[in-house]
């Protein structure tokens, strides 16, 4: 809801209230979420405004020591890396004393912290030629940033590090490595934002710019490990790279299939990240294997990354989740989460992937619109999209007649449209679920 | 209780913001003070890193190492200790490699690699490997570093040989300037009008 509509719900509360028209437990509910959404959206031009300021400023900081003052003696330029940073310690602990201010300006000198950190630890570096890969460097400013997550509750802090966590782990491939330099050690940092993220109680649920962020963050997360685990397999180096996209893609079914509060359930496809980006991924995946004359390719990736330790583990997962999603009904995104799973199936039928991946985004496109009609999460647009898309790209690559071709092209998109209109009066007599 | 672990979290946030780089300065300023000095030939060419600036990158010539047999069970990955020992060149070369720390010299740790003729799917068990040195940078100011970097292509294409001075304590190194016929770079730099 926006912000304009938040604060009408507010004023509307108190009439609604002492017309008997909400409870007052009720009441209290929507006071709360809407007061803490609305304390967001109000405030979100200073937000903007504060945190841009403190990035700049920051980033000021970074670049003018990257110019290399190598006129300046050493305690001179230690000086200019510390005392940025004591400065923004001193203004961080006078906004903690104070207590209740704005949130930009929590955030912001959460954020300039965050820079002066960076900028002291490039400049220590810098002045005494300290070597190592930047995914050493990147590493440490974000473990010395994290407790400033926990005591600030910043949530662009923890953006920082989510996200820095998630690029160190893509950069930190080393085939050589002991395990704790590895990206293996990508779930001991994610769960760094714990106490601030859920929370030890479970209370503090993500908001959407988080959500972006450890979407991002764990799809980096998977593919490195991913790579990893090919890396350090016994794997031709041919098979390499298909069994990485393989297995990524195996733990972004998982990741679509995280299981949900009732209140996440209910939310729209916007709100959730984790499985938008994964759906996209899989269809996408799906989507070409129809056009695959050849599935050897697809099916040796699958077998090969089943072989690896990784690769099991992801399946037990898939398997868990599946079960958590079969329990809180979640068919719809049960039946994407079984897309990396068909090359395994074609390995066994007499049947080819491009036939078989026809018929299960067949089936996905159905199911998505089937649901709908029992109530269930679901999206039958996307359905209806899926289905369109496959008509297409079926008729694109088969041999009929440019007429044929046209008469198709026209009816199809006439249902399309027919059916939009359909879905449209009929959320208008009822509230559609979501996936 | 909140707002005590609140300050708990920053507490920890701020010592150990200081901690670090200061924890880092000591190690290196020590180094500097009472560490042996070292002369290694390097190549160095000019990259460049988004957060710290313009560096020369510090490819000691010396990096490729045979396994004795009494540490040929080790394998790429491992960090191994390898002794720095002066030769009749003037120059430091490798010397000895073990698994432990050793109690005298010079010495610094290292990361065993692979070689580079030595593919992944080759499986064979090769005592030749490449060794990482801790030390492979050297930043200089962002007007300076084009014109090094020119100079010492023009200077390292011939016989002549570029030399990292470095300061050596206790398997901590710290690069402390790069020559050439025992001539601070920036020194010959300002002289030529580069």
């Amino acid at each position: 809801m926006k912000a304009p509509e938040q604060s009408w719900l507010l004023k509307q509360l108190d009439g609604w209230e002492a017309e008997g028209l909400v409870t007052a437990d009720s009441a209290r509910v929507l006071r709360e979420r809407f007061r803490a959404q609305g304390a967001v959206s109000m405030g979100a031009g200073s937000l903007m405004m504060g945190i841009v300021g403190a990035l700049l400023v920051g980033a000021g900081l970074i670049v003018l020591i990257s110019h290399n003052w190598d006129d300046f003696s050493r305690p001179q330029r230690l000086a200019c890396a510390f005392v940025p940073l004591l400065l923004s310690q001193l203004w961080t602990a006078s906004l903690m004393r104070r207590g209740g201010v704005e949130m930009w300006k929590r955030e912001s000198a959460g954020l300039f912290q965050t820079a002066t950190t960076g900028a002291c630890i490039a400049l220590v570096s810098q002045t005494y030629h300290i070597g190592g890969h930047w995914t050493q460097f990147l590493l440490s400013w974000c473990l010395l940033t994290l407790p400033l997550v926990w005591a600030l509750r910043g949530r662009f802090v923890a953006v920082f590090y989510v996200l820095g966590i998630g690029i160190w782990s893509i950069g930190q491939n080393h085939v050589d490595e002991a395990w704790y330099l590895t990206p293996w050690v990508y779930p001991f940092l994610l769960l760094g934002i714990w106490p601030y993220c859920p929370g030890f109680g479970l209370q503090h649920l993500p908001d959407r710019l988080l959500r972006r962020a450890l979407t991002l963050s764990a799809a980096a997360g998977i593919a490195a490990c991913s790579s990893q685990a090919c890396m350090n397999s016994a794997l031709p180096s041919t098979q390499v790279e298909g069994t990485t996209f393989w297995l990524t893609l195996l733990g972004a079914a998982g990741l679509c299939l995280f299981p949900l509060s009732k209140t996440g359930l209910k939310e729209g496809l916007n709100a959730k990240p984790q499985v938008l980006l994964p759906a996209i991924a899989l269809l996408g995946y799906a989507f070409a294997a129809t056009f695959v004359e050849s599935s050897e390719a697809f099916t040796a990736a699958a077998t090969s990354g089943l072989s690896t330790s990784w690769g099991r583990l992801l399946a037990g997962a898939l398997a868990v989740l599946g079960g958590v999603a079969v329990w809180q009904q979640r068919f719809a995104l049960l039946s994407l989460a079984m897309i990396p799973l068909l090359p395994l199936v074609d390995s066994v039928l007499p049947v080819s992937l491009s036939i078989l991946s026809s018929l299960h985004l067949t089936a996905v496109g159905l199911t998505l619109i089937v649901l709908d009609f029992y109530g269930k999460p679901s999206a039958p647009r996307c359905g209806a999209a899926i289905l369109t898309a496959l008509i297409f790209a079926r008729m694109m690559d088969s041999k009929f007649s440019l007429v044929t071709k046209g008469i198709v092209f026209m009816g199809v998109g006439v249902a399309f449209l027919a059916f939009n209109q359909f879905m449209s009066r009929r959320k208008h007599s009822q509230p559609a679920s979501v996936v | 209780m909140k707002t005590a672990l609140s300050w708990m979290s920053f507490g920890v946030a701020c010592v150990a913001q200081w901690a670090v780089p200061l924890a880092s300065i000591r190690a290196r300023e020590e180094v500097l003070e009472r560490g042996a000095v070292v002369r290694v030939a390097v190549m160095a060419p000019d990259p460049f890193d988004p957060l710290r600036g313009r560096y020369l990158r510090v490819n000691p010539k010396e990096s490729e190492v045979v396994l004795a047999q009494e540490v040929s069970h080790l394998t790429a990955g491992k960090k191994v200790w390898v002794q720095i020992e002066k030769g009749s060149d003037g120059l430091h070369h490798l010397g000895g490699l073990t698994e432990k720390r050793p109690d005298a010299g010079d010495y610094l740790p290292m990361i065993l690699r692979r070689a580079w003729n030595q593919g992944l799917d080759s499986g064979d068990k090769s005592l030749k490997f490449r060794v990482e040195w801790p030390v492979d940078r050297f930043y200089v100011n962002e007007i300076l570093a084009p014109k090094a970097d020119e100079w010492l292509r023009e200077n390292t294409r011939g016989k002549k040989t570029v030399v990292a001075e470095l300061r050596l304590l206790n398997g901590t190194a710290v690069i402390t300037d790069l020559e050439l016929d025992g001539r601070s770079f920036r020194e010959i730099l300002k002289q030529s009008g580069h």
